[in-house]
């Protein structure tokens, strides 16, 4: 019986077996097809994510990079597209962990900046995704706001002045330093001294020149000397370059090589702009108010912010602005030098007091690039914000 | 006769054998049959709705582009509507690399200068020389007085000549663009410094149109140095006469109708499937799909 029965079922010949093999493979072949589908639809739906956090990144970097501005190192640089003219960004994480960014800051002009910034999804850097991933460029065109300080004379005053008969000479005339090449010419001249009271500087016989040689501000008061636009003293001060405690100081540019070495006594050179410190123009600042700082000598430029007294005891040369909220004097030997400007809150330039000679000349150009490089970085007014190609 | 006896032996199918066996078979048949209409729908509708998406991924990707880089304020959306939107768009970044104006006395300043941008361009290609009637555009950054921002500004020109013979001051390549200036404010020594950034643009309008095939499309028109393009559908086809909606928007967040005053836009796509698909039911249709965002302009005058 049993192999009769196998017989006959090696014998029958049904369709059921290929009917089902034949529609699973169409139906597989469906799925797989919607799968593809699917897939497809998920990765372009990621990519496109990944891109939304690529422009994040950048522009969050773009803004990174403006928060973070490094005055001394950026100002300073030569004009694009020359050796020097841009400083790269490094490849920096983003605080959330979402990806990186980086890319370059080139000095258009004077105070025009082009940051170029492109960002990476964090999934991308992993090698997550397919291809090359996401990635966003942007740019930012942002100008660098000169500090706005209101000078209208090459000295102004908080307190009467007595030069005496010293050779002490206030000059309103505009004057170019010797040896700083693309200055403008010689601009407008402006006053000599600039005082809150006639009579606020007394006996200059002849030493005080300018457009007027005194220009009387009866509404001068402390913000002339503590603010500039929207720029206070003590913000300037406390992101000063340098802090320094009073003191006994003679500056001088210290360089390795064609490398322009930072120290608290490095003020740049103004006398040797072309040299290794000639872009260094730091903002120094003397704390500790009551105190006296005295310059034996040196040579320095941009920003010195001096919260005491200050004495002058050598011969020393500062191409830039003064800014000196106490006293200021000279002793025997003392001659100082200034291009630029000087603000003196709390005048004692009496006769016994000034023994040595004084130069002070109103400079344009000496204060502008001072100004250009201590100033801060704005947002263009418009049309700043660039999608790159 | 063993033949015989082996052909008695045999039994066949019975007649309900059979249409048993037929009625089956047709169930089964019916049955894969409507499994892979069903899974071919399925797949196509799938594909019509990844074309749609892709699309409305596309006009995501390049509006928004186009418009965060507008200056409202300052004139850069020439006309606009709810299904159309006429605008300057960005597409070069230069430097200038001479001394462009020359040193004048204070006054209005309109006129045609030349002037000198680097080569290769920063980004975008190179202008082109105007074909007797559409010119490229220029804007070209006037810094004016260095120690104040409030008269910085963007002089805009159109380039009515262009040569690749005159190098920049340090002799590396320039290309030199005579340039009829439309200065809005007086002119400054020195106003346009030396490495002064140029931006080009071009003139381009987005705008949902009716083809011939009945469709809605988003078309773009452009208008610049090479003539008028357009409008070429870009994006589509769309969902009917609805298929593009801008809203503009002013600082306060209120609609508004004055270009000048627009701060934001808001964009909402709405796609339609190049084929008909089936939809659930039995009705057979377009597979729709929409994307909406809200375009903050990136460029307004922030004083």
């Amino acid at each position: 019986m049993l192999g009769r029965g196998a017989v006959r079922l090696r014998n029958e010949h049904g369709m059921a077996l290929a009917t089902v093999i034949i529609s699973l493979v169409v139906i597989g072949a469906l799925v797989a097809a919607a799968l593809m589908v699917g897939i497809q639809e998920q990765r372009m739906s990621e990519s496109t994510r990944w891109l939304r956090k690529s422009s994040g990144l950048t522009e969050g970097g773009v803004n990174e990079v403006l928060r973070a501005w490094d005055a001394q190192n950026t100002n300073g640089m030569t004009l694009y597209p020359t050796a020097g003219s841009t400083m790269a960004v490094a490849q920096t994480a983003s605080p959330s962990g979402t990806g990186v960014y980086g890319g370059t800051v080139a000095k258009l002009t004077d105070q025009i900046y082009l940051l170029d910034m492109t960002g990476r999804d964090s999934s991308t850097l992993n090698g997550r995704n397919r291809g090359d991933g996401a990635r966003q460029r942007l740019g930012l065109i942002t100008r660098v706001l000169p500090l706005p300080v209101d000078v209208q004379a090459a000295m102004t005053i908080g307190a009467p002045v007595n030069f005496g008969g010293g050779n002490v000479f206030v000059q309103g005339t505009d004057h170019v330093p010797a040896g700083w090449a693309n200055c403008p010419a010689a601009g407008t001249p402006l006053a000599g001294v600039r005082a809150k009271n006639a009579g606020d500087a007394n006996n200059s016989q002849g030493q005080m020149t300018g457009t007027p040689p005194v220009l009387i501000t009866p509404t001068m008061d402390s913000t002339t000397f503590m603010q500039y636009g929207t720029t206070a003293y003590n913000a300037l001060a406390a992101a000063a370059t340098i802090q320094l405690n009073p003191g006994s100081y003679a500056p001088a540019p210290a360089f390795v090589g064609a490398v322009c070495t930072p120290g608290n006594t490095n003020w740049g050179s103004p006398l040797a702009p072309n040299g290794p410190c000639g872009k260094r123009y730091p903002v120094v600042h003397v704390n500790n108010f009551g105190g006296t700082t005295t310059l034996t000598g040196g040579n320095g430029q941009g920003v010195l912010l001096v919260d005491g007294d200050l004495v002058i005891s050598g011969a020393f040369t500062y191409y830039g602005l003064i800014i000196v909220r106490g006293k200021m004097s000279t002793t025997a030997g003392g001659s100082p030098t200034v291009y630029g400007a000087l603000m003196v809150q709390s005048m004692n330039f009496a006769t016994t007091a000034f023994a040595g000679d004084a130069n002070i000349y109103y400079s344009a150009c000496a204060l502008q690039r001072t100004r250009d490089a201590v100033g801060s970085p704005t947002l263009l007014r418009s049309r700043g914000w660039v999608e790159l190609l | 006769m063993q033949l015989l006896s082996r052909a008695a032996g045999r039994r066949g199918y019975t007649m309900v054998e059979l249409m048993i066996a037929l009625i089956m078979a047709s169930v089964l048949c019916f049955a894969v049959l409507k499994i892979f209409m069903t899974t071919q729908r399925f797949s196509d509708a799938l594909a019509q709705k990844v074309d749609v998406q892709q699309n409305l991924r596309a006009a995501m990707a390049i509006l928004p582009s186009d418009l965060r880089q507008l200056d409202a304020a300052d004139g850069d959306i020439k006309a606009m509507s709810a299904t159309s939107i006429t605008i300057r768009a960005m597409r070069q970044v230069g430097v200038v690399c001479t001394v462009p104006i020359p040193a004048l006395p204070a006054g209005p300043f309109p006129g045609v200068k030349t002037i000198v941008v680097r080569r290769p361009l920063y980004s975008g290609s190179l202008f082109q020389a105007p074909n007797g009637v559409n010119y490229d555009s220029v804007f070209v950054w006037n810094e004016g007085n260095s120690a104040i921002r409030t008269d910085d500004g963007w002089w805009p020109g159109r380039v009515t000549l262009v040569s690749s013979a005159v190098n920049c001051l340090d002799g590396s390549p320039g290309q030199q663009l005579t340039v009829s200036v439309n200065a809005p404010v007086p002119n400054l020594a020195g106003g346009v410094p030396l490495g002064a950034p140029v931006r080009g643009f071009e003139t381009v309008t987005y705008s949902l149109i009716q083809a011939a095939d009945t469709r809605w499309y988003l078309n773009i028109t452009t208008n610049n140095g090479s003539g008028t393009t357009g409008p070429t559908p870009m994006i589509g086809p769309l969902a009917g006469g609805t298929g593009v909606a801008f809203t503009y928007f002013n600082s306060a967040g209120a609609v508004t109708a004055v270009p000048a005053q627009v701060a934001q836009i808001g964009l909402v796509i709405r796609g339609q499937s190049l084929r008909q698909v089936h939809l659930p039911g039995p009705m057979v249709g377009f597979k729709a799909e929409s994307l909406a965002t809200t375009i903050t302009l990136r460029n307004n005058p922030r004083f």
